[in-house]
């Protein structure tokens, strides 16, 4: 009897967990909420993904999302438009990811005063005044970067290969970054630098040794005669024939040995500048022996990664931003308390990438 | 003596630009070999051939149009459009590869001759004209694709081979011979045809040929739908050189072109320009942005040095324009 009662009290218990669970995100106020979700720019995959996780959350919770964005991150103007156009709309909840926080602290200021509640998501709105922006939904890019430089330098034969830099003729790992001012990605090359510099000078003989270049803001000399360079190199404009010329300048760098390419865009210049990633062929590839590491996901990256092209690469979950972010803009409209989401990243390899724990976060 | 004056007679008129851009691109070369990270490699070589196929058709189809006096801000959005589109009939519409290039090129051509449409029968101003194609071929290929990044073929899948008859062979750089090709049937169109002639003649003085009883309305419209042959060329090579066509980008790309046609003596004010000298400002432009890669410099003075030799190069059609009004 007592087993029996038991077992029922179990029951009842996972069940009221279970409900507890689901009642986060339920809509108290009775009818569809509307929400508006603008992003940096429409077309990206990455944001397409994301407003795949709003609409499953939408879906779930049984409100109303609108996605919208710009054309270009770019393009700052149509995105204050856009965000103007929701304010005036009166929606139940903003989500945010903003191009330029500054031009939008009027538009954001006039959301506060309307009580329309915004919450962030991917970049989110950095360096908010208003304080319209109760919490963001994001990947925390200094990690996600540091993520990138411990997996690569963890390889073993990646070890091996810096390790051959001397004084007179020092290894170079590079960083192609696809813009230098944009918040995400200067932050992720902050976290890869940081990480990758710890981790190579506790290498042998390599303490004092790495010295950072190429873009003034990372720019910091060895204490002793660099063996390791780490080269930042950002091409003139995100446009794909400048991402691809500026690997090619990669490429032709002497002594070099690993490539970090810092998002989406840049791994696909580092792909269709090597021949389709034919050119990073294990077998025959002229560029055989050099660590490319990626980040984010996209067609042709997961192929390079399969074929071992890339060492591996590290993905954000925009499906998580999307779907987080729209919890949080239901919680907040319905005055609830709401905190930071930090969606996560995940190094993922040839060996993992079918895994589904994996396969799940990456996204087209 | 005679031989002298020719050559003089030459400089003086639209040859000195032509020249000035040749000595450019030496002085250029010369220039980043000695300060860039292996400029003078086979590699870098490649490189600048690479980054120069889809700007070079623009240009050669810009030329067209800016001889005409007109202008055609759309090349840049319907190029990466109409590669889009394409990438929909591969992926979505399971069209076989060759099918998918036909596509691309029949949207160029399509808004090629819209374009001329507007600027031949309508007679708007072709600077409205095709700024307002702009737009409309941004967000109409982009409807088209849902807003979603079209991926081609790789190298290595079954279709990848169209890259390597358009765009490489193994490090062999085909899509030169293309370019050169097309110059010739540009050059031949521009100088031994009818409608080249006509070109030519639209530009100096629009009001004679009409007056002569020719209809210039039909001629500009051929032009424009040229053009928009070209654009198709450079949507084909944009695609297999960078596989990944993005939604909504490609404006900016169209100043490439224009910068291009300028910088090889092609006047803005219509009726003046060549082929040849456009191909040399294609590589003017190319070797720069190349080297200026090599050296490392910061991405801030890349862009200001583009600006610099852009702003030279119309300074001196500025120049070369006020002189002939003078004599």
């Amino acid at each position: 009897m007592k087993k029996f009662l038991s077992v029922i009290l179990c029951g009842v218990l996972v069940l009221t967990a279970a409900c507890a669970f689901a009642e986060e995100f339920t809509n108290t106020s009775g009818k569809k909420m509307d929400i508006r979700i603008i992003s940096k720019s429409f077309n990206n995959q990455f944001y397409q993904a994301a407003f795949k996780g709003a609409a499953d959350a939408a879906a779930k919770l049984g409100v109303e999302v609108t996605t919208n964005g710009p054309d270009m991150e770019t393009n700052t103007s149509q995105q204050v438009e856009q965000v103007k156009a929701a304010v005036n709309a009166k929606p139940d909840a903003i989500v945010l990811a903003a191009c330029d926080t500054a031009s939008l602290e009027e538009t954001l200021e006039a959301a506060k005063e309307a009580g329309i509640p915004v919450i962030g998501f991917d970049s989110g709105v950095p360096g908010d005044t208003t304080g319209a922006v109760l919490a963001t939904a994001a990947t925390d890019n200094v990690n996600a970067g540091g993520n990138v430089a411990v997996n690569l330098i963890a390889d073993p034969a990646f070890q091996k290969a810096i390790l051959k830099g001397t004084e007179k003729a020092p290894t170079v790992l590079a960083i192609l970054a696809q813009d230098a001012t944009s918040g995400s990605i200067v932050l992720r090359v902050d976290g890869f630098i940081t990480k990758a510099l710890a981790a190579l000078e506790a290498l042998e003989g390599l303490a004092g040794h790495v010295s950072v270049s190429g873009q003034e803001r990372w720019t910091k000399p060895s204490a002793n005669a660099e063996k390791v360079k780490i080269v930042v190199v950002v091409p003139p404009s995100s446009s794909a024939a400048d991402i691809q010329a500026a690997s090619k300048t990669i490429f032709a760098m002497d002594n070099l040995v690993g490539v970090f390419a810092a998002n989406q865009d840049a791994v696909n210049g580092v792909i269709s500048a090597t021949n389709d990633g034919t050119d990073l062929d294990r077998a025959d590839g002229i560029y055989k022996d050099i660590f490319v590491a990626g980040f984010d996901s996209g067609t042709s990256q997961r192929e390079a990664i399969k074929d071992g092209q890339f060492l591996g690469s590290v993905t954000q979950d925009p499906y998580q931003m999307g779907y987080q972010a729209v919890g949080l803009a239901v919680r907040a409209a319905n005055k609830e308390a709401v905190s930071d989401v930090d969606t996560g990243s995940k190094w993922y390899n040839a060996k993992n990438i079918d895994n589904p724990d994996i396969a799940i976060l990456l996204y087209d | 003596m005679n031989d002298n004056n020719g050559i003089m007679a030459y400089l003086k008129g639209d040859g000195l630009q032509k020249v000035i851009a040749v000595g450019c691109l030496v002085v250029l070369y010369i220039f980043f070999g000695i300060f860039g990270n292996h400029f003078l490699t086979q590699n870098t070589f490649v490189s600048i051939l690479d980054s120069s196929y889809y700007i070079g058709f623009l240009a050669i189809g810009m030329t067209f149009i800016v001889i005409t006096g007109g202008i055609d801000l759309s090349c840049g959005t319907v190029m990466v459009g109409s590669a889009l589109i394409g990438g929909v009939a591969y992926k979505v519409w399971h069209f076989p590869i060759l099918l998918c290039l036909v596509v691309v090129m029949l949207v160029a051509l399509l808004f090629g001759w819209l374009n001329g449409l507007l600027v031949g029968k309508l007679n708007l101003p072709p600077f409205i004209a095709t700024l307002g194609m702009q737009f409309i071929s941004l967000g109409i290929c982009s409807v088209v694709a849902k807003v979603q990044t079209q991926t081609y073929p790789s190298l290595k899948s079954a279709d990848g081979w169209f890259k390597q008859v358009i765009y490489k062979y193994h490090n062999f750089p085909v899509g030169a011979i293309w370019l050169i090709v097309f110059f010739i049937v540009g050059w031949i169109l521009l100088n031994k045809t009818i409608l080249g002639r006509y070109t030519y003649a639209m530009g100096s003085n629009e009001d004679a040929v009409e007056l002569s009883g020719i209809r210039t309305s039909k001629w500009k419209t051929l032009v424009y739908v040229v053009n928009g042959f070209f654009v198709g060329l450079a949507g084909i090579i944009y695609a297999a050189t960078y596989s990944t066509i993005t939604p909504q980008t490609g404006n900016g790309q169209e100043m490439y072109a224009i910068a291009a046609c300028v910088i090889g003596g092609t006047s803005l004010a219509g009726g003046v320009g060549t082929i040849s000298g456009t191909i040399l400002g294609v590589f003017v432009i190319s070797v720069l942005k190349t080297g200026l890669l090599s050296m490392g410099l910061p991405v801030q003075w890349q862009q200001v040095l583009i600006g610099v030799v852009v702003l030279l190069a119309v300074l001196v059609d500025v120049f070369r324009a006020q002189k002939a009004k003078r004599t």
